[in-house]
Formats: C-alpha cells, sequence, structure tokens
C-alpha cells in the first residue's frame, strides 16, 4: 500500500479524488486544503505519493511542493490544475513535482493518473 | 482594433520626430480610406504585422519633406539611397516603439521601404486603413495602419 | 561498443594464418640458413685437407731432397730439417684432427684460428670416402709421427730410411688421398646446395601460401566491406526516403537541445528555411514565436530529459501542442501557420539519449476551426441584426442605411480635411457632432438601438473631445475607430439585406412590388413610434399627426433629408416642448401632448416643413439660465423681448437646458444639427413660442436644394 496525501482547497475536488483513487493500491493518510496544512501533515504522515492543487490559500502549490520535494525528495506528487498557463505547470514539475493531471479530469483519468505516476513502484 | 493599439504607431513617428531640431511635427486628424485606393507619397516603409492582429502598418512621405527632414538633421547628402534609409529610419522607430509596447501579442517584422504604394499583398481590399496625417512645417506625411480586428 | 565477434571471425583466422605461415616461412628460413652456413664452413675445411695432403707430400719431398743434397754437399742441414719437420708436424695433425671430426664429429682447426665443432658426415658417399682416406692415413699418419720421434743427428741413417718409406707411401697413395678429400668436399657442397634449394622451395611455397591467404583476405574482406556498404547504403537510402517523403517535421534533439543532423524535408517547408540541421531548437523557434513560448518549451523539453518526470502525465504541458508561428516573408510581411510539436523520448539502456520531435502543420484544421467559430458568431450577430431589421420598414430602413452611408463619407471628409486652429478642431467637432446626431435620431427612429447607442457613445466621444484644453488632431483617433466601426456594421447590414432581398424577390415579388409602388410617397409612421420611444423614457405621452405627407412625391434624397429634419423636430419637440403628463395634468391640459407635422409646398417654390407642439414652449428663464453657465451670454447682457438673440441661443452648439445628456436630448446638439441641415440646403428656420402653450418650427427649404418631384 501506498500512502496517499490529497491537497486541494475544493470540496469537491478532495471528495472526488477520495472517491476516485485506486484502493487496492492507495491508502488515503491525509487531506489538506491548503499548503500550509499539507506540509504539518506532510510531516506528520510521511506519504509516498501527493496530489497537489496549484492556486491554494496560504502556501500555494508551487512554494510547497518544493518545501514537500525538500522535506523527501523521493516524494511523488501529481499536479491536478485547471493550467491557466503551461509556464506555471512547468515551473511545478521543476521544483519537484513528476506529473501533471488536467482539470476537468475523470475518474478514469485520475486512476491512469496515479497508475502512471506510481508505475515504477510496481516491482 | 482599440484606439490605444493605434495610439501605439502614432506614438512611434512623434518619436522619431523629437530627433528633429525644431521637434516640430503635428498629427492631423485621423481619418478612414479605402484599401482599393491606398494612400501612397514617394517613399513608404512598411512593417508587417502578424499575432493577434494582422496586417500592415506604413509610413509614407513625399520626397520633398524627406530631403528637407534630412538637412534639418544635418545630413547633406539628399540622395534616393539616403530617403530610403530615413523612410526606413522612422518605419524603425514605429515598429521599435511597437514592439516594446505590444511585443508580446504581435510579431513585428522588419521594415521594407519601396518607392510608391504598398501592394496588395499587405491591404486586404474589403478592409479600411486608418490614415494619420503626420504634419512637419508644410509638409504632410502619413502613417497607414491596416489591421484586421 | 561490443564487437561482433561472429561476423569478424572470417577475417580474423585467416589473418592468424598469414602471420602463422610467415612466422613458419621465417623460421625455418632461419633454421635452414643456419644450416647452410655450417656446412659451408665444412666445405671450406675439407677443402682445406686437400691442400693440407698435397703440402704433406711436398714437405717430404723436399726433406728427402734436402737430405740428399747435404750428403754430396756435407752441409749441415740439422736446422732446416727442424723447422721442415715442424711444419710438417702442424700440417699432419691438422689434417688428422680434421679427418677424425669430419669421421666422429667434434672440433676441428678453423679457418682463421680457433676450432669449429663439426658434425659427422652423414651421406653414404662421404662416410665412404672418410672410412677409405682413414684406411689409408692410418699407416702414413703412423710413418710421419716416427719421423717426428727420430733423433735427426744421432739417427740420421735412420730417418732417411723412414723418411723414404713415408715417402714411397705417400707417393703411393697422395693422389688417392687427395682424390677422397676431393670426393669429401663435393659431397659436403651437394649437401649444402641441396639443404639451398630446399630452402627456396619452402621459401617459395611459403610465400605463395601467403599470398594465396592475402588474396583470400582481400576477397572476404572487400566482400564483407561491399556487402555492408551496401547494406547501410540501403538503410540510409531508405532513411532518407522516409525523412523526405513523411509529412511531419521529423528531428531529435539531446540534452543540449540541439537539432540532429537529420531532418525530414518537411522541416524546410514548414519553417521556410534549410539549415535546420545541427541548430539550436530555441534558436529555430527564435522570431517566429513568442518569446514567451520560447522559453516555456526549453523548460518543457528539460522536464522531458529528467527521467523522474512520468512523459504520459506532462503532455498537457507542452506549450508548442498547438501554436502560431510567424516567417517573416522577404517583403517584410509574415505568414502564419500552425503548428503542433510532439515530443518523445529516445531510451536507451535506461537513459534518456534524445527526444524526438514531430512537428505536424494544422494551420488547416486550426483555420478551419476559426471559420467556424467566425461563422457560427457572425451568424448569431447576424441573426441579432437580422431581428432588428425585419421589425423595421424595409424602405425606412434602406433609406438609414442609404443616408448612414452618406453621413459616414461626410464625417470622414470633415476629418480628412486638416485643421489648423483650436477653433478649426472645434468646428470640425461639431459638424461631425450634427451629422452623427442626425444619424442616432433616424436610427432611434427606426428602433435601430444598436445603432442609436453607437451613434450616442460617438458623440460621447465629441463630447469629451470638446472639453479638452488644447486639441489637436490626434485627439480625433478615437472617432476615427467608432466610425470605422460604424461603417463595418452598416456594411454587414446592408450585406444581409442585399441576401433577405433576394430571398424576398424570389419568394415575395408581389409585396416588393407593393412597396416599390408606395416608395414614391413619404411614409412617416415611424415618427409615432419614435416620439412614443422618447416619450415613454421621460414619463410622457405624446401624438404625432402628420397632414400634408402623402401631398408631395419626393426623391430618395429629399426623402431623407425631410426624414431627418422630422426626426430632429419631433425629438426636439418631445425632449423639451411636451411636459411629463403629471405637469400636463397640473397644468389643466390633457395627460398626452400633441406633436403636429406638415408639410406642405408654397408658392415661393418652398417645401416647408412646421413641427407644432402643445407644450410648455421655449423657456426664456431656463434658456438665459443654462446660456449664462455655459459661458454663452455674460451677465449684464440684456435679451428681454429679443428672440432673435433667443433664437440663436438655442441653436448654439454647446447649448442645452437639460442638466445630464441621454440617448434623447441633453447635448443642445439637436437643433445645432437640424440648423447646420437646413443652412446647407440653403434654408431658413422660424420659432414660434407661447409660454405654456407651446412652440412651433417653421422650416424652410428652396424646392430646387431638395430637387423635389411635385405629384400631379
Amino acid at each position: 500500500m501506498l500512502k496517499l496525501m490529497v491537497v486541494d482547497d475544493s470540496n469537491i475536488i478532495r471528495s472526488k479524488i477520495c472517491r476516485a483513487h485506486n484502493a487496492d493500491k492507495f491508502e488515503i493518510v491525509a487531506t489538506a486544503t491548503d499548503g500550509a496544512e499539507a506540509i504539518a501533515f506532510f510531516e506528520m504522515h510521511h506519504p509516498q505519493v501527493v496530489t497537489m492543487d496549484l492556486t491554494m490559500p496560504n502556501i500555494d502549490g508551487i512554494e510547497c511542493i518544493a518545501r514537500l520535494a525538500a522535506i523527501n525528495p523521493e516524494v511523488l506528487i501529481l499536479v491536478v490544475s485547471a493550467l491557466s498557463d503551461q509556464a506555471t505547470g512547468i515551473e511545478a514539475l521543476e521544483k519537484g513535482a513528476s506529473g501533471f493531471l488536467l482539470k476537468p479530469f475523470s475518474e478514469n483519468d485520475l486512476r491512469a493518473a496515479l497508475d502512471e505516476l506510481t508505475e515504477h513502484l510496481n516491482d | 482594433m482599440t484606439e490605444d493599439k493605434l495610439q501605439i504607431f502614432i506614438d512611434g513617428v512623434v518619436r522619431y520626430f523629437e530627433h528633429t531640431a525644431d521637434n516640430d511635427m503635428r498629427v492631423g486628424t485621423p481619418y478612414l480610406a479605402s484599401n482599393a485606393d491606398p494612400i501612397s507619397m514617394d517613399y513608404t516603409g512598411i512593417i508587417g504585422i502578424s499575432g493577434n492582429n494582422k496586417g500592415c502598418v506604413y509610413f509614407t512621405a513625399p520626397k520633398i519633406m524627406l530631403k528637407h527632414l534630412m538637412m534639418s538633421l544635418g545630413e547633406p547628402d539628399t540622395s534616393e539611397a539616403n530617403m530610403i534609409d530615413l523612410v526606413g529610419e522612422v518605419a524603425n522607430t514605429i515598429s521599435g516603439n511597437a514592439r516594446r509596447e505590444l511585443g508580446k501579442d504581435f510579431m513585428i517584422s522588419v521594415p521594407v521601404v519601396v518607392s510608391g504604394a504598398p501592394s496588395k499583398i499587405h491591404l486586404p481590399s474589403e478592409m479600411r486603413s486608418y490614415v494619420v496625417p503626420a504634419v512637419w512645417r508644410s509638409y504632410s506625411a502619413a502613417v497607414v495602419i491596416c489591421l484586421q480586428a | 561498443m561490443k564487437l561482433d565477434y561472429g561476423k569478424y571471425r572470417g577475417i580474423i583466422v585467416s589473418i592468424a594464418l598469414f602471420l602463422l605461415l610467415d612466422a613458419s616461412v621465417m623460421s625455418l628460413n632461419f633454421y635452414i640458413s643456419y644450416e647452410i652456413s655450417e656446412d659451408a664452413v665444412g666445405v671450406n675445411i675439407a677443402g682445406r685437407q686437400r691442400m693440407l695432403s698435397q703440402r704433406m707430400m711436398k714437405s717430404l719431398l723436399d726433406m728427402r731432397s734436402v737430405l740428399v743434397a747435404s750428403e754430396s754437399e756435407g752441409a749441415d742441414i740439422t736446422s732446416v730439417l727442424n723447422s721442415a719437420l715442424k711444419e710438417l708436424d702442424a700440417t699432419v695433425n691438422m689434417f688428422h684432427a680434421t679427418l677424425i671430426a669430419f669421421d666422429e664429429g667434434g672440433l676441428a682447426p678453423g679457418a682463421e684460428g680457433g676450432e669449429v665443432l663439426l658434425k659427422p658426415a652423414g651421406s653414404g658417399a662421404s662416410v665412404a670416402a672418410l672410412h677409405e682416406a682413414k684406411q689409408i692415413w692410418a699407416p702414413f699418419y703412423k710413418q710421419l709421427n716416427a719421423l717426428q720421434k727420430t733423433n735427426l743427428t744421432a739417427e740420421s741413417q735412420i730417418f732417411l730410411a723412414q723418411l723414404n718409406t713415408a715417402v714411397a707411401y705417400g707417393r703411393e697413395y697422395n693422389l688417392t688421398l687427395l682424390k677422397l678429400m676431393n670426393q669429401l668436399t663435393g659431397e659436403l657442397e651437394n649437401v649444402a646446395s641441396s639443404k639451398a634449394s630446399r630452402l627456396r622451395w619452402i621459401q617459395t611455397a611459403g610465400i605463395s601460401l601467403a599470398i594465396i591467404n592475402f588474396f583470400i583476405i582481400m576477397f572476404h574482406f572487400l566482400r564483407q566491406l561491399r556487402d555492408s556498404d551496401r547494406h547501410i547504403e540501403v538503410a540510409r537510402g531508405e532513411t532518407q526516403e522516409i525523412l523526405d517523403t513523411v509529412n511531419e517535421g521529423l528531428f531529435l534533439i539531446d540534452k543540449e537541445q540541439r537539432i540532429g543532423e537529420q531532418c525530414s524535408k518537411a522541416l524546410a517547408d514548414m519553417f521556410g528555411r534549410r539549415d535546420i540541421a545541427g541548430k539550436s531548437f530555441n534558436d529555430l523557434l527564435s522570431g517566429i514565436v513568442s518569446e514567451k513560448d520560447r522559453a516555456t518549451a526549453t523548460s518543457y523539453i528539460g522536464l522531458l530529459f529528467d527521467l523522474r518526470k512520468k512523459q504520459k502525465l506532462i503532455g498537457d504541458l507542452n506549450p508548442l501542442r498547438q501554436v502560431e508561428i510567424y516567417i517573416p516573408q522577404a517583403d517584410g510581411s509574415y505568414v502564419n501557420k500552425y503548428l503542433s510539436f510532439s515530443f518523445s523520448r529516445v531510451m536507451s539502456e535506461g537513459n534518456i539519449i534524445h527526444i524526438l520531435v514531430t512537428v505536424v502543420d494544422v494551420s488547416k484544421q486550426v483555420l478551419l476551426a476559426g471559420e467556424l467559430d467566425v461563422a457560427r458568431a457572425q451568424g448569431q450577430e447576424q441573426l441579432a441584426l437580422l431581428s432588428t431589421v425585419l421589425q423595421a420598414d424595409s424602405d425606412m430602413l434602406n433609406m438609414f442605411l442609404k443616408n448612414s452611408v452618406s453621413s459616414f463619407a461626410k464625417i470622414n471628409e470633415i476629418l480628412k480635411h486638416q485643421a489648423k486652429s483650436v477653433p478649426q478642431y472645434i468646428d470640425k467637432a461639431n459638424q461631425i457632432f450634427a451629422l452623427v446626431h442626425n444619424y442616432k435620431g433616424e436610427a432611434s427612429a427606426l428602433n435601430l438601438g444598436r445603432f442609436s447607442s453607437q451613434a450616442h457613445e460617438f458623440e460621447e466621444q465629441i463630447i469629451a473631445l470638446k472639453n479638452r484644453s488644447e486639441l489637436t488632431g490626434n485627439d480625433f483617433l478615437g472617432l476615427a475607430v467608432i466610425l470605422n466601426k460604424l461603417i463595418a456594421e452598416t456594411e454587414s447590414i446592408q450585406d444581409l439585406l442585399s441576401k433577405v432581398a433576394s430571398f424576398r424577390s424570389n419568394t415575395k415579388t408581389s409585396v416588393a412590388t407593393l412597396a416599390a409602388n408606395n416608395g414614391d410617397y413619404l411614409s412617416f409612421s415611424h415618427l409615432q413610434m419614435l416620439a412614443t420611444k422618447i416619450s415613454e423614457r421621460q414619463g410622457k405621452e405624446v401624438e404625432v399627426v402628420c397632414t400634408g405627407f402623402n401631398d408631395v412625391a419626393l426623391g430618395d434624397e429629399a426623402q431623407s433629408t425631410l426624414n431627418g429634419l422630422a426626426v430632429q423636430l419631433v425629438r426636439n419637440a418631445v425632449s423639451h416642448g411636451i411636459e411629463t403628463c403629471s405637469s400636463r395634468i397640473l397644468a389643466g391640459k390633457r395627460p398626452q401632448g400633441e406633436i403636429n407635422l406638415r408639410i406642405a409646398k408654397r408658392n415661393n417654390g418652398d417645401l416647408q416643413l412646421v413641427c407644432e407642439d402643445d407644450g410648455s414652449g421655449l423657456n426664456r428663464e431656463a434658456i438665459l439660465r443654462a446660456a449664462l453657465e455655459r459661458g454663452l451670454i455674460s451677465g449684464e447682457e440684456d435679451l428681454e423681448g429679443d428672440d432673435r438673440r433667443l433664437a440663436e441661443l438655442i441653436f448654439h452648439p454647446d447649448f442645452s437646458t437639460r442638466d445630464a445628456a441621454d440617448e434623447d436630448a441633453g447635448r443642445g446638439m439637436g437643433l445645432f444639427a437640424l440648423r447646420q441641415t437646413v443652412r446647407e440646403m440653403g434654408g431658413k428656420i422660424a420659432i414660434n413660442s407661447r409660454n405654456g402653450r407651446g412652440a412651433r418650427f417653421v422650416v424652410s427649404i428652396p424646392v430646387t436644394a431638395l430637387q423635389m418631384n411635385v405629384a400631379v
């Protein structure tokens, strides 16, 4: 089981991810509504996989990704965002995320993205 | 085409004439001209524009004005080559100004100078262009702006 | 790089064989040459035996002749004999040692001092010769040794006898011995020469084999080389064919984001340049996409080279997935097209070595989609226009459009005519305002809200312009922009109408004909509509009563002009003359106001348009107050009873008694516009006003100016 943390300020998206993820593979250890919460939970629960919104109150997604990657460089972060501008998404990946999922997404999209993100951990 | 954007091209010409000794360029009242019958004088410097708005902007001036302008700039050699140079310079100032102000949305070409009117390629005939007279001393040149949307 | 030994085995074996052959020929050569040089020594020494056997004989004979001579002469010969004996002894020993060495193998005195090792003679002939020589030599050797042992002075007779015996023996066998030594030498020579010839054979054979091997190698190697060259050539040819044929732009980029040496031909057309191979990708994009996209693309490719980023999960971040590029042309213009770039990693042994870039020209698709969008938007806009237009009377609409076009042309002419001073600019603005105001009135009369609100916007801009302290040509730019927009919209509505007209003429011919017949007369029913609309907004009720409209038939021009004037008069009467319903009730009037509009042809040839309302009349005080506020008159001016001066005030472009401007009134420009039109045609305006009872505007225009056709 991989420990998964969901970071998004939107209720709907959080519950959608909680509903849609593959429960055989992932265990949700925390859900955070902003960057500050995410960092606190991250240090508490040590998730291996994180889904991350980019526009959030307090500490925004990009900053949050940088901090999480500094704490654990091995963490797999999937950015989940409605993209206004590709440069922002690219910056998020440069800061340490490993993949990008465009909002809006279907439940299948999310499952496929999480599988792809963790595919090298299968064996 | 919004007024602000048109103004940027006019400002380019104004900026050029700021270098002249008397800095006495007046912008006349802009009006519309059919592209089927484009306004042109002896020499024309054309800037191609692409991007959010497509089309062209050109500066056209009579020979006699260029001649006096050159003399006022302290250049005694009023050969044809120099006149073409001068018109190119004005067009360059216009394009440089536009590039600075609109760089992100516009692709602005290096100016090309021709004698007489710009060809049909540059001016889609179904459109009208804005003619902005540029009056210097007793001479009148013009900035012509023809951009879609 | 791993070497494929299987492929090269043949050539490796061949070369090894070649080297082995060379080595063995060389060692044989070395060995045999050594043997031959040994044999040469043997031959040399065997040759010496011949010489030694003769020398021995000669020494013996010399000694005897010395002895014989000494007997007769009595001289002392001891020392001579002793030295001869010594020499003989050396010769004999050398001969003997050499003979034994040839026979049994061993050391023999060398030709130049020292000793050489001889092998026992091998061949049958030489053995036989040696054997015979030994038999002959053994007794001779004894006799010769005896000579050495005999005392020369004491036993000279014995010595002589021994010498004689030796000479006799020597005489008998000397030649045989020489012959045998000759045989030995010859035999040894034969052996040596046979070895030399064997050596030649071996060399010849070895070299021949080596040459054959060499050719085999060459043949094989060349064939392999040719085969692999051909394969490479075929493969390269196929790659080239693919690269020349595919419609996509294909190339690789490396970690430094440099484009590879091979790229597909389609790229040259896409980018309008041929020097793409080897360039940096960033340079390729320079000047043809925006700076921002270029920077983003560089970062994106950086991500692709990072194995930690999931290729399948970053596709959405590709900034070049669909990008508009601008290719500068020689004439200064741009050609734009839409390209779609896709990137995929090229992996080798778990590392990303290149990114394969595929570029597709999607201009057609994008333009098609764009056209569809434009068509959809245009459709919606045209539908909105159509619904507006269909409400309006078609003849009125045509007239309106025609008027509009000519107004716009006039406005443009006014703009084009360059002014030199601020008053001239103000005048220009006023002239334009008058035209726009007329236009607005007509649009509003036809209930074309879209146009009247645009005209209102136009007016606002002119007002803003007039309020500036300094006025230059540049300030008129906004007017040109809005004029352009109005022209464009009017053109599109005309376009639409001509489409509708062709549709109508096909289906409703009779209606069209009817409408055409009615066209000769003014139909001013829209004036009631205009009045109702304005009065509703102002809490008023108005009836417009038109008379005389069917008594005069007018040409199109005249109709337009009269229509414009009537519209202004009605607007003015509703806005400024008629009171609100409540005010009217208070004043003891009917709540509904009345505007009488009359057209009549007068005897002097003028056409007279009269607009009479039952409103409040001109409010002298309000007019004076407003004029004072706007600085049109000074406080001291006494206008009591000066109706002429009062009229001038209300026709002034800057005059209005209403506080705020709206679509209906308040600019004060309405009457100014009216006067402009009338003046242009050489007409006059007269005003009568009765306080609280109403006002009457009488407009007279010469028929000639109107080009009027009087109906029968």
